[in-house]
């Protein structure tokens, strides 16, 4: 089977069934997309399918077909990027192990639009569980970097 | 938890060649500016137990404890460079240690103990190397030592105003003793400690680089997972693999100590696989208890007498005499940690040693266990310590890393052992269900007298610590906090029930205070409103601890906006409860939590948590504010969300769907007030779920005329 991950070829064995996720971690070493439940229930896998987030547990590599797929290694969107310094700037992270999953949702998010209100945050970020509780900060920090994107595109 | 460490500071300089590779990287943070160097450089580095020096003057330190969320890399590098007058931009990177007691004495991170030991320990590995490159540098120059300062990783001879780098003396320290028993900085003096530094760990956090315990790779490693017994104790009888092996990728099935281990080229193949196995298990006795059964026979257990635990002056006469105001019972259900990151261990034996890889928080424990599981001697099994995704005390168990050398041992090749979501909910060492009775009689508006009995599941069989299992220590955990009261009560009585079952429980962020303290504190408003009295000026009538009263005091005054029952134009309502630990000597903190619940169109909410801490000296305050936050989200998840159930003797709970927590929406901000004192200081991310979470109920209390005794709370049938 052939996929584009990162905009590269990648060919693999697996069986057709096998979750995007264990190809990304236990195939290619690509280990910053976590695995927190196998259900689509946490967030921590998420990554891109044609800019969409989407969570790799539960998407089988069989069903990716011709779609593009960007893990964090992949993602260099100014949207990641502004996301990425807010969240260091803020100390976002607590053990960190959701963050990856938190900033591609919310990098897909700022994309779509890029001056959510809470509602929308809400929505598009309540899929990504933090156990460490740092939602508070969280969208405090989209809500900067929403507005670092809004002054770079003007 | 209180506990004594003692760390031999006494050592040698040990130089050690900059090329020499580097253990496990927990981070490289970006390089600051090279140092040219001024001597002929031989390049030797100095490597003291908790940092090198580089020659280059950068630092790379190691951190002792496990980092799990709670700031602890940036909080010990504030404490050693702030006693080093190092500069920040020195630190190079920081590396997870690795169990070695002789080196970094006690490693176990529970307990909210890095903080309370890193004050004496970072702080004087920190001014006996300042000490040391003073007094080298003094002999270099030829000058007195009173003539030579440090500042930012520099040292000055103030007569002949030269300097030099602490990297360029780094060979001029070889086979220098190190000084003991330095005098330390004064807090007026401090320039790191008490200063919101930005987190050490948080850029390879966001760049992938971080390594968690799941992330470690191997080469010719496997993945292995494990089916076990539904059932607690449950035993394996037979199995048959035959279908399973068919799976592509699958390596080896065999039976373990704690089930059956499927070993696979991946985690999805032996997932797969691990569902084909058809497994005959005997699941014994234990199959026809649940939480029900176990609740009744405390109740039942809560009308005879227990194991007094304190016995002070005589409750039962005072209850005679006044009248005592029964209170109904507390009950509260098994809860689940659940760590973002599921339990995880990499294990590679070979043939005369063995290295292991753990997320876990007692990395000294487990590498005793490992090493008896493996039958190796303790000196040939290495435990590297990884970033953890998560801790809140579940990781402070061996149980996972076990489990992972009982699958290695068997092998040639390296193994990562992961858990399901699902093995993680039906297998964890759960805070005890437990149930509780509190009695009190109350004259001229004081207590005289209070007995609280505790029926709770045992921890002792399954203690965290290998030096308080099987023991009577081993049990605090589970009823601790209830023993003992900052209220003056002249009258005051404990008693115990303690059951032990199959069932694994332990620590959980915060252990028994999260439920002894709700109940002591829901039952300190219902008696404040008997004696007619504000729950705040009640509390500060029993105390006469002065760090109490100023927390005490300090909310009161942050509250008292609050009072008239308005919050904006919204209705609310204030419910308060306080916290502490006070044990011998320097471990004690306080703190008061005051929840503001607001009725809203949608029914009740809670709006706002106003907290003031004094917990002594704090060390990163941007830190510390995380901590409380996070805690507030932690105890909303387990207030208002669902319970562990055991029925048939397992489990029924499996996943976030099952099990739900609190999501983004949920969310509520912590004001937070720290009482600015430089007292010993105490960790923080453990102590708030015994105070946040009665201040909650009673708040819900006053909001809907219901007292709350148990969680979880369903808020939708709380009528305002
Ligand atoms: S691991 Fe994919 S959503 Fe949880
Ligand atoms: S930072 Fe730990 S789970 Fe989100």
């Amino acid at each position: 089977m052939q996929l584009s991950i990162n905009d590269n070829i990648i060919h693999t064995e697996l069986e057709a069934d096998t979750p995007l996720l264990w190809l990304l971690r236990d195939e290619l070493g690509l280990n910053s997309t976590k695995f927190g439940c196998g259900m689509g229930l946490c967030g921590a896998c998420t990554v891109h399918l044609n800019g969409q987030p989407v969570r790799s547990c539960s998407l089988t590599i069989a069903a990716i077909g011709n779609n593009k797929i960007t893990t964090i290694e992949g993602e260099n969107s100014a949207q990641i990027q502004c996301l990425k310094a807010v969240w260091m700037q803020q100390n976002i992270p607590q053990c960190g192990y959701c963050q990856v999953g938190q900033l591609m949702s919310a990098s897909a998010l700022l994309k779509q639009n890029n001056n959510p209100d809470e509602a929308t945050i809400n929505a598009a970020m309540s899929g990504n569980i933090c156990r460490c509780g740092t939602y508070v900060r969280i969208k405090a920090g989209i809500i900067a970097a929403a507005k670092q994107i809004r002054v770079i595109e003007v | 938890m209180p506990t004594t460490c003692s760390i031999s500071r006494r050592s040698f300089v040990k130089l050690v060649a900059t090329s020499a590779g580097l253990m496990v990287s927990g981070l490289s943070i970006s390089m600051p500016e090279a140092t040219p160097e001024q001597h002929n450089g031989d390049k030797l580095d100095a490597e003291f137990k908790l940092f090198t020096l580089h020659s280059d003057n950068s630092i790379t330190l190691f951190c002792p404890r496990s980092e799990m969320g709670q700031g602890v890399m940036t909080s010990m590098a504030q404490l050693l460079l702030e006693e080093l007058d190092a500069d920040w931009s020195q630190i190079k990177q920081v590396q997870h240690a690795w169990a070695d007691f002789d080196r970094f004495g006690a490693q176990d991170t529970i307990g909210a103990i890095s903080s309370f030991i890193g004050w004496e320990s970072h702080r004087q590995a920190g001014a006996a190397v300042k000490l040391l490159l003073r007094q080298t540098a003094a002999e270099h120059w030829q000058t007195d030592i009173n003539n030579v300062s440090t500042d930012k990783g520099q040292i000055k001879n103030q007569q002949s105003q030269q300097t030099l780098t602490y990297g360029q003396l780094t060979t001029l320290l070889q086979g220098k003793d190190l000084p003991e028993k330095i005098a330390l900085k004064s807090p007026e003096e401090f320039k790191l400690i008490g200063h919101s530094m930005p987190r050490l760990d948080i850029a390879d956090k966001l760049s992938g680089k971080a390594i968690f315990g799941i992330d470690q790779q191997l080469a010719n490693m496997k993945i292995a997972t494990v089916q076990r017994c539904p059932v607690f104790a449950g035993k394996l009888v037979s199995f048959d693999a035959k279908e399973a092996l068919k799976i592509k990728g699958v390596r080896d099935i065999f039976a373990v100590p704690s089930g059956v281990a499927v070993i696979a080229d991946n985690y999805w193949q032996a997932q797969k696989a691990r569902k084909l196995l058809n497994i005959h298990w005997d699941e014994g006795e234990f199959s026809h208890q649940s939480s029900n059964t176990l609740m009744q026979k405390f109740a039942e257990q809560l009308n005879s007498q227990g194991n007094k635990i304190t016995d002070i002056g005589d409750v039962q006469s005072r209850f005679d005499a006044d009248n005592a105001v029964h209170v109904e019972d507390f009950h509260f259900p098994l809860v689940a940690h659940v760590t973002m990151e599921p339990m995880n261990c990499t294990v590679w034996r070979q043939q005369h040693h063995c290295e292991i890889w753990a997320p876990t928080q007692n990395p000294q424990d487990a590498k005793r266990s490992a090493a008896k599981a493996l039958k190796l001697e303790e000196a040939k099994v290495r435990v590297n310590v990884t970033f953890l995704g998560g801790g809140f005390g579940r990781r402070a168990q061996d149980d996972f890393v076990i489990e992972a050398c009982e699958i290695a041992k068997n092998l040639d090749y390296p193994i990562k052992l992961i858990w399901s979501r699902e093995d993680d909910l039906q297998h964890d060492y759960y805070r005890p269900l437990n149930r509780q009775r509190i009695t009190a009689s109350l004259k001229d508006g004081k207590i005289v007298a209070w007995q609280h009995k505790v029926a709770t599941l045992s921890t002792a069989p399954y203690h965290f610590s290998l030096g308080a299992r099987h023991k009577e220590d081993g049990d605090w955990v589970a009823y601790g906090g209830s023993e003992e009261s900052l209220y003056q009560i002249p009258n005051f009585q404990t008693q115990t029930h303690l059951a032990k079952t199959p069932l694994t429980v332990g620590i959980l962020r915060g252990i028994s205070h999260g439920y002894v303290n709700f109940a002591s504190e829901v039952t300190m408003d219902e008696l404040a409103q008997g004696a007619n009295i504000a729950p705040i000026d009640f509390r500060l009538q029993h105390i006469n601890e002065p760090r109490a009263q100023i927390v005490l005091t300090t909310l009161k005054d942050k509250i008292s906006q609050y009072q008239n029952g308005t919050e904006g134009q919204i209705d609310s309502h204030v419910g308060i409860a306080f916290g502490h630990e006070k044990s011998q000597g320097d471990y004690q903190y306080y703190n008061a939590a005051a929840a503001l619940v607001c009725n809203t169109p949608q029914g009740l909410k809670l709006c706002k948590v106003i907290l003031v801490l004094d917990h002594g000296q704090v060390i990163n305050p941007d830190g510390l504010k995380a901590q409380a936050q996070g805690s507030l989200m932690y105890a909303l998840s387990m207030m208002l969300q669902k319970q562990i159930d055991l029925d048939h003797g397992r489990i029924q709970q499996s996943n976030f769907h099952d099990y739900p927590v609190a999501r983004m929406g949920e969310e509520v901000d912590v004001e937070l007030h720290s009482i600015g004192n430089h007292k010993w200081p105490m960790g923080t991310g453990e102590k708030l779920q015994g105070t946040l979470q009665p201040a909650i109920a009673n708040a819900l209390s006053k909001a809907s005329g219901t007292r709350i005794r148990s969680i979880p709370i369903n808020l939708a049938t709380l009528k305002a």
